[in-house]
C-alpha cells in the first residue's frame, strides 16, 4: 500500500517497526529471575542506607558549624567599651585625612602677626588728640 | 490478579517490556535494563500496584515510562550538582544511541533515522501501535493523554514519518 504523498503506506510502516522489532527482540537480556531482583533490591538498600548515613553526618557537621559561630558571634548589646579602656579625647583626635588640609601658607594662618613690621605709634592720649584739634595754638607761628 | 499471576504475565512480557523500555530510553541498552529492572522492583515491593482499571500490558508500560522519565530526571540532577564539578558527564541525546544503529538492518536504521524528526510523543504513540501492535486507545492509556490527543499524534506522526521516508530513500521505492 503506497500513501498518497509517495511515502510508504500503514502496512508498509507496521511492516519496518516489525522488521526492527524482530531484530532488536533477539538480543533481549533474560528476564530477572525473583531471586536476582531481591538481591538487585538489597544492594540498592545498601547504598540508600549508605547514602542516608553520609547526609545525615553533613548534616550533623552544618549544624555544629552554625552553632559555633552563633556561639562566638559577639553580642551586639555588649558592643560599649569598658570603662578600663582608655579613649582618646575628642580634643586630640586627629582625622586620618588631616594631612590634606597642609597647605601652603597655612602656619601663616594660625601664627600671631610680628608687631616689628608696621610703622610705629605713639600711644594716643587726650592732651595729643586736643593738640591736633587745633594746630594754630600748638605749633609756634610760621614767619608771614 | 495474584501476585504469581502478576509475576508470570510479566515474564511473558518481558520482551515486549525491554523493547519499550529500550524506546523510552532512546535506545541505549544500559539504561533500558535498568529502568526495566527498576520498574519490577516497583511492582514486586508493591511501590507500583496494578489495580485492574486496564490491561496488565498497559499498566506495566506506563510504569516503565513513569520510570524512565524519574531515571532521566534523577541523572540530570545529578549532573548538575556533582559530576559538573568532579567528571565531564557522557553527552546524553534523545535520539537512538550508537548500539541501535550497529545492530540493526539497512532499512531498521533509516527507519531510526527518519524517527529522529519526530517529536518525542509522536514516536512513542507510532511506536506503541506499530510495534507493541496496541490500539490508539491503549496508546493513550499508557503515555496518560487523551485520546483525541494520542490520535492528532499518531496522525501527524504517520505523515511526518512517510515524508521522511520517501525524501530521504528508504529501499522501499525499488517493492513499489
Amino acid at each position: 500500500m503506497i500513501a498518497e504523498n509517495g511515502g510508504p503506506g500503514e502496512e508498509e510502516l507496521r511492516e519496518l517497526f516489525q522488521a526492527l522489532r524482530r531484530e532488536e527482540q533477539r538480543s533481549v537480556p533474560g528476564s530477572p529471575a525473583p531471586g536476582s531482583l531481591a538481591l538487585i533490591r538489597e544492594r540498592r538498600t545498601r547504598v540508600r542506607r549508605r547514602l542516608q548515613a553520609w547526609a545525615l553526618a553533613g548534616c550533623a557537621c552544618a549544624a555544629m558549624l552554625i552553632a559555633t559561630v552563633l556561639i562566638r558571634r559577639p553580642d551586639p548589646s555588649n558592643a560599649h567599651p569598658s570603662p578600663d579602656v582608655p579613649v582618646a579625647s575628642i580634643t586630640q583626635w586627629r582625622p586620618p585625612t588631616e594631612f590634606l588640609l597642609e597647605t601652603p601658607g597655612r602656619a601663616m594662618l594660625y601664627a600671631t602677626p610680628v608687631l616689628e613690621m608696621l610703622p610705629s605709634l605713639e600711644p594716643v592720649g587726650p592732651h595729643r588728640r586736643q593738640q591736633s584739634r587745633n594746630p594754630a595754638q600748638t605749633e609756634p607761628s610760621s614767619p608771614r | 490478579m495474584t501476585a504469581a499471576g502478576v509475576a508470570s504475565e510479566l515474564e511473558r512480557m518481558h520482551p515486549a517490556s525491554f523493547g519499550w523500555a529500550l524506546w523510552c530510553c532512546g535506545h541505549r541498552r544500559e539504561e533500558a535494563e535498568e529502568v526495566l529492572q527498576s520498574a519490577y522492583l516497583k511492582v514486586f515491593e508493591g511501590t507500583a500496584r496494578f489495580g485492574g482499571e486496564s490491561s496488565l500490558r498497559t499498566w506495566f508500560f506506563a510504569v516503565i515510562r513513569r520510570t524512565a522519565a524519574e531515571q532521566r530526571r534523577r541523572r540530570w540532577v545529578r549532573e548538575q550538582l556533582l559530576e559538573r564539578w568532579f567528571v565531564a558527564p557522557p553527552e546524553i541525546s534523545a535520539e537512538p544511541g550508537p548500539e541501535a544503529a550497529a545492530s540493526a538492518s539497512e532499512s531498521s536504521r533509516t527507519l531510526l533515522e527518519a524517527l529522529k524528526g519526530l517529536s518525542p510523543r509522536q514516536r512513542e504513540v507510532l511506536h506503541l501501535v506499530f510495534y507493541q501492535e496496541m490500539t490508539i486507545e491503549e496508546a493513550a492509556r499508557v503515555l496518560e493523554i487523551r485520546l483525541g490527543t494520542a490520535r492528532t499524534h499518531f496522525e501527524r506522526g504517520k505523515r511526518q514519518l512517510r515524508q521522511r521516508l520517501a525524501g530521504g530513500g528508504t529501499g522501499l521505492e525499488g517493492q513499489r
